[in-house]
């Protein structure tokens, strides 16, 4: 069943367009993953689906009801975890907790019980009464989630919730996630962090540039690029100049480079492989490490855009 | 939830240690040594040299007289300059400051008096000179006061005599019986009649510096309390803090509501906590009104809440919102009289100063030690407020989350 609805999202500041023309359809109880490099429109689509900013043209209905006419009732549907640690920092834990309980119109008792669950599921309970800007980056991020889960939210949306933090709070999140989808609640995912988009969402949109430039379950998304390999490769002075030359090869489908690292989709890895080695020394590029993998979502982002997702 | 968002700004607020130092612990500092510093420029003969006074007597009659000779040009005469004129010469020695108040004591004034009728005596005052046509006004009105009480006496000490059919005749020498009583206990009394608010006016000739500079100062770190409350504002829209608020319950007209009441609750404990200190310990007096003081206390905060609300519209960073409320408020400080007192400035600044808060809210106060009445300072307010609304309505329209 159809959960939210975008229809011809469209948002401008100034001559730029931040989101342009999105239509898209999110499921109850999924999760849905939407995934871009920095600056390709997310924050700004979520920053409309919370009521954060109105859109230029467009609708979004939220359980068939037009979040522009019954905004007061979708709020309530709602929780946000955004991209910045939004909380107090000389508050403590528990204050912070209680305040945002509050702003969701809890009290008393429930809000009591409410707040004591959130610690639970942050894994906190034991350092609810220290202050905010005594807590690690990670601590911060499982607060800021258990923030927005007070008042047992049907949808959550949480922009870019993991970065910044040690893999180990990184993992509790995503554990969190799941456990929340578990229970039954419908998520909305945004990063560029492929691999966490990867591992946690039935669906996946591609945004670039404003625009949704792919969407679907994850073999549809795979299936755009054909099966195609991946050839990583980590050499000295991998530049702009050698990308041009190994995009010319036969075979090779397209070809970025960031850093010290070289990403090639190839048809066929062991057909171009050969060439690939024998350019990169022509061009005095020492090869260090060479790795074949199969398509991913990277894989896909870089084949529909010419560009790698952290460009 | 307002009230959740505001006490949640003045606990966090009330836990940072360098906003404290600034709200509190500067002003109280500043007060000393700026009223150390300047204290000579409070001299009692500074601040109320011998002034002229113009009357219009329209009366003629006897109290009249007694007022312009034995008081005015009498007892008074080491204070006021007393000339008697017409009206267009009234209004001339006002326009050119010539005179800083004209008293108009009304036709029949005397008969009134003696007949034991309420009496008024009009004052016009020149607007810049307010602390001397304060002193005109509190003579005038000592005694019109002690005039009437003595008349009540007269009067009942008739009635005495008449229920006790002891006869009093004192018209045969042209004077009426009331009156000729008044003249008895008047010399029996010598100059304890008229004594009216003389004392007070010598104990209120001017305000000692440190009561000066705690007012003044009081004002200025009420702007910097509020510009402390704006950079919250703005860190917690830099943390995207402002935009979670709004995805959760409280629209945007609640939480720009519960941010000003937020603003407006940070300056106004900042000012009862400086009244308070600055009474205890270092002897201010801020008048005797409590009514005034608390009328004075929330349109000041009123004002500079909004004027927080208006820096938070404009500015995009906490440290252009540091720079730019450092630039206003030391600016209208200076100009509003904050630095040295109003009546040493140059004629262009007494006008300038009449735009900033400082001089409305400070006058206010000022009013206050002197020992006006919460009367007095309602003008005060009603500017304070109307700066505010003016500020808080450009505040509003440009909020951003």
């Amino acid at each position: 069943m159809c959960l939210i609805e975008l229809k011809g999202l469209e948002k401008s500041y100034g001559k730029t367009k931040a989101v342009d023309n999105v239509s898209l359809q999110i499921m109850e109880g999924e999760v849905f993953g939407l995934l871009g490099p920095n600056g390709a429109g997310k924050s700004t689509l979520i920053s409309m689906v919370t009521t954060l900013i109105s859109p230029d043209s467009g609708e979004i209905v939220i359980k068939g009801n037009s979040l522009r006419k019954k905004t007061g009732e979708i709020k309530k549907l709602l929780g946000l975890v955004p991209q910045e640690i939004a909380l107090y920092p000389t508050l403590t834990a528990r204050e912070n907790l209680m305040f945002w309980g509050r702003m969701y119109g809890l009290g008393g008792a429930l809000l009591k019980e409410r707040v004591e669950e959130a610690f639970e599921l942050a894994g906190l309970k034991e350092r609810a009464g220290d202050r905010i800007d005594s807590f690690s980056g990670g601590m911060k991020r499982r607060i800021n989630i258990a923030a927005a889960l007070l008042h047992h939210p049907e949808i959550l949306i949480m922009d870019e919730p993991t970065v910044g933090i040690d893999p180990q709070s990184r993992n509790h999140i995503l554990e969190t996630v799941l456990k929340l989808n578990g229970k039954g609640m419908t998520v909305i995912y945004t990063s560029h962090y492929m691999e966490e988009v990867e591992f946690l969402c039935s669906r996946i949109a591609i945004m670039d540039h404003g625009k949704i430039i792919a969407a679907g379950t994850k073999d549809e998304l795979r299936k755009l690029v054909d099966e195609r390999d991946i050839i990583n490769i980590e050499a000295a002075n991998a530049g702009n100049k050698v990308v041009e030359i190994l995009k010319a090869i036969d075979g090779i489908v397209n070809a970025s480079a960031e850093a010290n690292t070289i990403k090639i989709i190839a048809q066929d890895a062991e057909t171009v492989l050969a060439k690939v080695i024998s350019t990169l020394d022509r061009e005095r590029c020492k090869v260090h490490s060479i790795n074949i993998e199969q398509t991913n979502l990277e894989s896909v982002f870089l084949h529909l855009t010419g560009r790698a997702l952290r460009d | 939830m307002l009230l959740h968002i505001a006490l949640k700004d003045l606990k966090i607020i009330f836990r940072d240690r360098q906003a404290l130092a600034v709200m509190l612990v500067m002003p109280l500092l500043i007060v000393v040594i700026l009223g150390s510093a300047l204290g000579s420029s409070f001299s009692p003969q500074l601040a109320i040299q011998r002034f002229t006074v113009g009357v219009v007597n329209n009366d003629e009659g006897l109290m009249s007289q007694i007022f312009i000779n034995e008081v005015l040009r009498g007892k008074l005469s080491d204070m006021f300059s007393t000339f008697v004129i017409d009206e267009q010469k009234a209004e001339e020695m006002l326009k050119s400051e010539a005179a800083p108040a004209v008293i108009v004591i009304p036709e029949g004034f005397s008969e009134s008096i003696e007949n034991g009728k309420p009496v008024r005596i009009d004052i016009k005052a020149h607007g810049d000179s307010r602390l001397k046509s304060g002193i005109v006004r509190s003579v005038t009105e000592g005694f019109a006061e002690n005039l009437s009480m003595g008349y009540a006496g007269a009067f009942a000490t008739l009635d005495t005599l008449k229920k006790y059919n002891i006869p009093f005749n004192a018209q045969a020498n042209g004077v009426s019986n009331a009156t000729a009583i008044m003249g008895g206990l008047q010399k029996k009394l010598g100059s304890e009649m008229l004594k009216f608010k003389e004392i007070d006016q010598e104990k209120q000739k001017t305000i000692s510096a440190m009561s000066y500079y705690s007012a003044a100062m009081l004002v200025m770190f009420l702007l910097f309390g509020a510009n402390t409350g704006t950079k919250l504002i703005i860190e917690e829209r830099e943390s995207r803090t402002l935009g979670r608020l709004i995805s959760a319950r409280p629209g945007k007209a609640a939480l720009i509501t519960g941010k000003f009441l937020g603003l407006m609750l940070i300056c106004f404990t900042q000012a009862v906590i400086l009244i308070i200190f600055t009474q205890l310990f270092y002897g201010v007096n801020w008048g005797v009104s409590l009514t005034g003081i608390a009328l004075v206390t929330l349109s000041s905060a009123f004002a500079a809440a909004a004027f927080g609300m208006f820096i938070a519209a404009i500015a995009r960073t906490v440290k252009v919102a540091d720079g730019l409320g450092q630039l206003f408020i030391q600016a209208f400080t200076v100009i509003g009289g904050g630095m040295w007192p109003i009546y040493l400035m140059p004629e262009p600044v007494k006008i300038a100063a009449r735009f900033t808060l400082n001089w409305w809210a400070f006058n206010g106060y000022h009013d206050l030690m002197m020992g006006m009445n919460p009367q007095t300072v309602l003008p005060y307010c009603g500017i304070l407020v109307l700066m505010g609304l003016a500020y808080l309505s450009f505040g509003i329209l440009k909020f951003r989350v």
